[in-house]
C-alpha cells in the first residue's frame, strides 16, 4: 500500500473514532497515545516519508503533517471542552464552601506600631532603635532624672545591675541618637519597655512605644502642636478634637499632655472616658535645656521637641481591647482577629 | 491629693461648678476630677508641684484663675510671759540635712477628741482621726501642706532637740510601731540621749503624743529634699511627711505653720503657748534669681504675648519682678522650687496662657530625614511572608521563670529586682515564650498552631556583661489545614517547614544548601541546618520530648529559628534574568537506588551532570514495595533542558541522560528503572 493510502487509512480510522457518541476522556487519552507517541501512527508514517519518490516527498509530507496537525487540533479541543464543560456543569452545588486558605495574622501591636510609623515617616521621621537593657545614665541622668529624685518615682524601674536597668522609655535611644549625630534631628524611636507593676487588666510589667524627637533652630510649642494634631487627625479620623494640658515631665519642659475627644461618644461622657470625655493619649514638651546639654548641645542655639506614646494605649482604643494581658499570653483566638 | 471642695471654699471664692474648676485646674496642669458622691476634687499631681499639696495651694492656682484673694485665718493665741528659751534648746549638727528648725511649746494641753467638723474634713481627705493634737497636725498638713511633728515634750530629755545624721546599727522603734534600723545616710531628731524621730518621715514611739500627754513641743522644719528621699527609699516607706519634704517645702513658712497650729490647738485642746519661736536657721536660704530675656517667651511658645501679659502673670504666681530693657529679673517665691531657670519660667506663661490657646504651627523647617533603616523594612517584609502563609503573629514576655530558661540555655540574664519568680530571668531564645502560649492554646482545644515572634532576646556574656540579639523564630503544631469536603488535611511536618524556608529563600534570592544538625543542639531533634554562602541562616527541628515535658505539651512541635543578622546581610538583589527563546525539552528519569542513598545525593549528581542545559529538576514519584526489591527506592525525576542560544536536539538530550545514568550507577549503584 501506497504511503498516500495509509495516510488516508489512518485519517478515516482517526475520523471514526472521534466520531463515536460514547467518546470519554481516556478513550481519547488511547487515541492520543495510539497516534500521538513517540512510537505511534504519526511517526511512524514519517519513518517511511524516506521510501518515497522524491518528486512526490513534498506533497505527501505536506499531507502527512496537515493529518498531524488536524490530529493534534481534534484532541486538544476535545480535552478543553471536557474541561469546561466540567466545570459549568450544572449539577454542581456551588453553595460548597471554597477552598481554605490558612489565615495567618499580625499582632495588632505591629499593626498600630506600623499605622504610626507610617503617619510619622509622612512628615520626615524615621526610625531609630536602642538597646533594651541600658545604663542609668542614659535611661534616667541624661534625661534629666538625676538619683534621689522623686520623678523617678513615675517610673517603677526594673534591675539588672545597680547600674543598669530595663529601660522604662524609648527616650534612652533619643539620646544615643543625639550623641551621635548633629542637629538637625528627626527621629522616631519604637519599642519595648518594661515598668516593675504587677500584671493586671490595665498594666503588664512591659509595653511598647514610639517616642519621636525633633531639634532644630527656633523650634516652638506651636510647631509641636501642629506636628502631634496632624498625627492625632491621621490616627483618630478628621473630626477628633485634642487638648493640650500642662504636665510635668523632667525631660521636656514645657510638658504637656495631650488628650482626644473621647471616641466612642464624641467628648459627650461614656464609661470609656471615665465621663470626663476625654482620653489621654501621649506626653510631650520641648525639650529641656539640661537634655540639650548632657548630650553637648548648646541650647541657645538649638531646641527642640519631644514626645512619647503607649502603643498598646492606641491599640486598645482602636479595636475596643478591654485587657492589656491579652496582647501577651498568645491567645490563638486574639491574634487570628487582626487579619 | 484629695481637696474638700467644702474646705477650698473657705479659702478661696468661685462661682463656677466644682466640676467646672476641676476642668479649669487640669488645663492649667493640675490634672484633676471632681467626684459628686464625696463632694471632692482628686488631684494627679505631678512631682514637680509640691506647692500644690494643700489646699491652700490649690487655692492659690483657683486665685490665679478667678482673680479672687486668698482668704486666710486670723490668729488669735496669745503668748505667755515666760520665754520658749528656757525650756529648749536646738542645735544643727548637719546643716545640709536640716537647714532650718524651727520649734514652739504649748503647756497644759486636754488631748482629747476633735470637733466635729475637723473629724469630717480628715475623714474627707481619707485620714483617720486619732486625738485632738493628732488630727490639727494633720488638718494644717492638708491646709499648708507643711508638715508638722508635735512631740510629748516631757519625754524629751535634757530640754535639747538635736539634728543629726544617725549613727550606723542605731535604731528607733517608730509611730507605726516598726523597730528600724538607721545608717548614716538617716537624719535624726534626737534629744540628750536618744533619737526621737526619723527627720522629715516618721515620729518614734517614745516621744509620741497620747492621752496622757499635757506638755507638748511642736517641729516646723525644713529638710533637704535629697537627704529625706534617701533616707525613705533606704526604709521603704513613703509617709505624707516625706512626700513632701522630697519634693521640697515651703523654707519661708516655718513660722506662719506654727502659729496656725497654735491657734487651732489653743482653740480646741487648751494649753497656754510659750513666748517666742525656738529656731535654728544657720545660714538663711537665698531666693532663688531668675533672669529672663522676654523674647524668648514667644520664640519657645511660637506667639506673640506682650510684655504686660507676661508681668501680669508673675504678679499673679507671686513672683517679684523688676522690667529693664526686655530683661525680667525675678525673684522667685519659697514655695515654688520647681522654678530654677529662665524654661521654667516660659512653661509658667504657657501653663496660664493656656497650650488650647497656642497656634498650632506645620510650618516646616526642612532637615534631611533619617536613611531608611533596611533592618526594620526587612522584618516587616518577614512578618508579612509569614502571615501570608498562616502564621500567627505573637508577643510574648521577655521576663519568664529560671525553670524555663535553664531549658534553652546557661546563659541568662537575671532581673535583680523581679516582680516575682515566674518573671526573674530575661529570655535568650523566645522559644519559651511560643510554647508558653502553644500550652495555653492546646489547653484551650486550639491544637491547629503556626505561631512566630520577633523580638529581643538576651544572652549573658563575659566582656559586657550581656548581648542583646534580635530573633525571628516560629512554632507549628496540629494541622496547616484540616480535612475539607474537598481536600485532605494537610500535617505540619519537617518538609511542610522546609518547604517555608526554602520558598522564603528563594523570596530573598539566597542560595541555600540544607545540613542536618546533630542532636547536641539544646532544644531540637533530628534538625536542619539552612546555610546560605556557608552561614547558618535558619535551623528547623523537632522540640525535643524532655523540653515538650517541661512545657506540659502533649503534643509533637516542630520549630524554626532564623538567624536574622546573617538573613539581613545577605538577602539579594532580585535580577531580571532573559525569558526563554528557545523550546526546551522535557525527560523523566527513574532510578532505583538502596534505601541508605539519599535524594540529595541523586540530585547532587543530576545538578553536575546537567550542567548548564539543566534548567529544573523535581523529585514527583518515591516508591518503595513490591515492585522493587526489599531495601531499595525508586525514584522518579523530571527534568528540563534547554539552551538559550538554539533548539537543542533529542541526541544532545541523549547524552547528558547517559551521563546522568552512568554516574548515578557508578557513585551511587543506582539502577534504571
Amino acid at each position: 500500500m501506497s504511503l498516500l493510502s495509509k495516510i488516508n487509512e489512518t485519517r478515516d480510522a482517526f475520523e471514526k473514532a472521534v466520531s463515536q457518541d460514547s467518546l470519554n476522556e481516556s478513550h481519547v487519552e488511547r487515541l492520543k497515545n495510539e497516534y500521538l507517541a513517540r512510537k505511534g501512527r504519526i511517526a511512524t508514517l514519517f519513518s517511511q516519508l524516506g521510501s518515497v519518490d522524491a518528486q512526490d516527498r513534498p506533497e505527501i509530507g505536506k499531507l502527512l503533517n496537515e493529518l498531524k496537525t488536524n490530529i493534534e487540533k481534534k484532541i486538544d479541543s476535545f480535552f478543553a471542552e471536557s474541561t469546561f464543560s466540567k466545570s459549568v456543569d450544572d449539577n454542581i452545588d456551588y453553595s460548597l464552601p471554597g477552598d481554605e486558605f490558612p489565615s495567618g495574622s499580625i499582632h495588632p501591636i505591629t499593626q498600630t506600631m506600623r499605622e504610626v510609623k507610617r503617619i510619622f515617616q509622612s512628615i520626615g521621621f524615621f526610625s531609630a532603635y536602642g538597646p533594651e537593657i541600658d545604663d542609668d545614665y542614659h535611661n534616667f541622668e541624661a534625661l534629666n532624672i538625676p538619683k534621689h529624685h522623686p520623678a523617678r518615682d513615675m517610673q517603677d524601674t526594673f534591675y539588672i545591675t545597680e547600674n543598669h536597668v530595663l529601660r522604662t522609655h524609648t527616650s534612652n535611644t533619643q539620646i544615643h541618637v543625639m550623641e551621635n549625630s548633629e542637629p538637625p534631628i528627626r527621629v522616631i524611636c519604637p519599642g519595648r519597655v518594661y515598668r516593675n507593676e504587677a500584671i493586671s487588666i490595665r498594666s503588664y510589667c512591659l509595653f511598647h512605644q514610639v517616642e519621636g524627637l525633633y531639634i532644630n533652630r527656633d523650634v516652638s510649642l506651636s510647631e509641636m502642636k501642629g506636628t502631634i494634631e496632624y498625627f492625632c487627625r491621621q490616627f483618630f479620623g478628621n473630626n477628633v478634637k485634642s487638648r493640650f494640658r500642662p504636665s510635668f515631665f523632667p525631660f521636656t519642659e514645657p510638658s504637656a499632655e495631650v488628650d482626644i475627644s473621647c471616641i466612642m461618644c464624641t467628648g459627650k461622657g461614656c464609661s470609656m472616658c471615665k465621663k470626663t470625655g476625654w482620653l489621654e493619649i501621649l506626653g510631650c514638651g520641648m525639650v529641656d535645656p539640661s537634655v540639650l546639654k548632657n548630650v553637648g548641645y548648646d541650647s541657645e542655639k538649638w531646641s527642640g521637641y519631644a514626645w512619647g506614646m503607649g502603643i498598646e494605649r492606641l491599640a486598645i482604643l482602636k479595636y475596643g481591647i478591654d485587657d492589656i494581658r491579652l496582647f501577651f499570653n498568645g491567645d490563638i483566638r486574639f491574634l487570628r482577629q487582626f487579619p | 491629693m484629695i481637696i474638700s471642695i467644702d474646705w477650698l471654699k473657705e479659702l478661696v471664692s468661685f462661682k463656677k461648678s466644682p466640676k467646672d474648676i476641676a476642668s479649669d485646674l487640669t488645663s492649667i496642669g493640675l490634672e484633676s476630677t471632681y467626684n459628686k458622691d464625696r463632694d471632692i476634687i482628686d488631684i494627679e499631681l505631678t512631682p514637680n508641684r509640691p506647692d500644690c499639696m494643700s489646699h491652700i495651694g490649690v487655692a492659690k492656682e483657683i486665685s490665679i484663675l478667678t482673680d479672687n484673694k486668698i482668704k486666710r485665718t486670723k490668729n488669735s493665741f496669745k503668748e505667755s510671759s515666760s520665754d520658749i528659751s528656757n525650756e529648749i534648746e536646738i542645735n544643727i549638727h548637719n546643716k545640709k540635712g536640716c537647714p532650718r528648725y524651727g520649734a514652739r511649746i504649748i503647756k497644759g494641753v486636754k488631748v482629747g477628741k476633735s470637733p466635729d467638723w475637723m473629724i469630717s474634713r480628715l475623714e474627707q481627705c481619707g485620714i483617720r482621726s486619732l486625738n485632738s493634737i493628732v488630727d490639727i497636725s494633720n488638718y494644717v498638713l492638708l491646709e499648708i501642706g507643711h508638715p508638722l511633728h508635735i512631740f510629748d515634750l516631757d519625754l524629751i530629755v535634757g530640754r535639747t532637740i538635736n539634728i543629726r545624721s544617725a549613727i550606723k546599727n542605731e535604731g528607733i522603734v517608730t509611730l507605726d510601731g516598726q523597730k528600724r534600723e538607721l545608717s548614716n545616710n538617716h537624719l535624726l531628731i534626737s534629744d540628750e540621749e536618744k533619737p526621737i524621730a526619723i527627720a522629715g518621715i516618721i515620729g518614734g514611739q517614745n516621744s509620741e503624743v497620747t492621752e496622757k500627754t499635757i506638755n507638748i513641743l511642736i517641729e516646723s522644719a525644713y529638710f533637704d529634699p535629697v537627704t529625706i528621699r534617701r533616707g525613705a527609699k533606704l526604709l521603704n516607706l513613703s509617709t505624707e511627711a516625706s512626700k513632701r519634704f522630697e519634693r521640697g517645702v515651703d523654707y519661708d513658712a516655718i513660722h506662719s505653720v506654727l502659729d496656725r497650729a497654735v491657734d487651732l490647738i489653743i482653740d480646741i485642746s487648751g494649753g497656754e503657748c510659750m513666748n517666742g519661736i525656738a529656731e535654728s536657721y544657720p545660714e538663711p536660704i537665698k531666693a532663688n534669681s531668675v533672669v529672663l530675656q522676654s523674647g524668648k517667651v514667644n520664640a519657645v511658645l511660637g506667639i506673640n504675648l506682650d510684655n504686660n501679659f507676661i508681668s501680669k502673670t508673675f504678679h499673679s504666681l507671686g513672683i517679684k519682678h523688676s522690667f529693664n530693657k526686655d530683661v525680667f529679673e525675678c525673684k522667685i517665691p519659697s514655695n515654688r522650687p520647681d522654678l530654677e531657670r529662665p524654661i521654667d519660667l516660659i512653661e509658667e506663661i504657657g501653663r496660664i496662657y493656656g497650650f488650647d490657646n497656642i497656634e498650632s504651627k506645620t510650618n516646616y523647617i526642612g532637615t534631611i530625614p533619617l536613611d531608611i533603616n533596611d533592618e526594620e523594612s526587612h522584618i516587616d517584609s518577614l512578618r508579612d511572608y509569614f502571615r501570608e502563609i498562616g502564621f500567627n503573629e505573637a508577643m510574648t514576655n521577655s521576663l519568664i521563670s529560671s525553670e524555663h530558661a535553664s531549658l534553652i540555655s546557661n546563659k541568662s540574664v537575671k532581673v535583680s529586682n523581679p516582680l516575682n519568680r515566674e518573671m526573674s530571668i530575661l529570655r535568650a531564645s523566645l522559644f519559651p515564650g511560643l510554647l508558653s502560649s502553644a500550652r495555653y492554646n492546646i489547653r484551650r482545644g486550639e491544637t491547629n498552631l503556626a505561631i512566630f515572634e520577633y523580638g529581643n532576646v538576651f544572652c549573658s556574656e563575659k566582656k559586657k556583661g550581656w548581648v542583646e540579639n534580635k530573633n525571628f523564630s516560629g512554632i507549628v503544631c496540629g494541622n496547616r489545614l484540616t480535612k475539607g469536603w474537598k481536600n485532605a488535611k494537610q500535617p505540619f511536618d519537617m518538609f511542610l517547614l522546609k518547604g517555608v524556608l526554602t520558598n522564603l529563600a528563594k523570596r530573598y534570592n539566597l542560595e541555600t544548601q540544607f545540613t542536618s544538625i546533630d542532636n547536641k543542639d539544646d532544644i531540637l531533634l533530628n534538625g536542619l541546618k539552612i546555610e546560605c554562602d556557608g552561614s547558618p541562616f535558619a535551623k528547623i527541628g523537632n522540640i525535643k520530648l524532655d523540653v515538650l515535658n517541661n512545657f506540659e505539651i502533649d503534643f509533637p512541635v516542630i520549630a524554626f529559628d532564623l538567624y536574622l543578622d546573617v538573613f539581613i546581610d545577605k538577602v539579594g538583589q532580585i535580577r531580571f534574568q532573559q525569558l526563554p527563546q528557545f523550546p526546551g525539552v522535557e525527560r523523566d528519569l527513574s532510578l532505583t537506588v538502596q534505601n541508605g542513598v539519599t535524594i540529595n545525593q541523586i540530585e547532587t549528581i543530576i545538578i553536575e551532570e546537567g550542567g548548564n542545559l539543566l534548567k529544573s529538576h523535581q523529585i514527583y514519584d518515591l516508591y518503595e514495595g513490591d515492585q522493587i526489591e526489599k531495601g531499595f527506592k525508586s525514584a522518579t525525576f523530571s527534568l528540563l533542558f534547554r539552551s538559550d542560544k538554539k533548539t537543542l536536539k533529542d541526541s544532545e538530550v541523549d547524552l547528558i541522560m547517559q551521563s546522568i545514568i552512568s554516574e548515578t550507577s557508578r557513585t551511587l549503584g543506582a539502577k534504571l528503572r
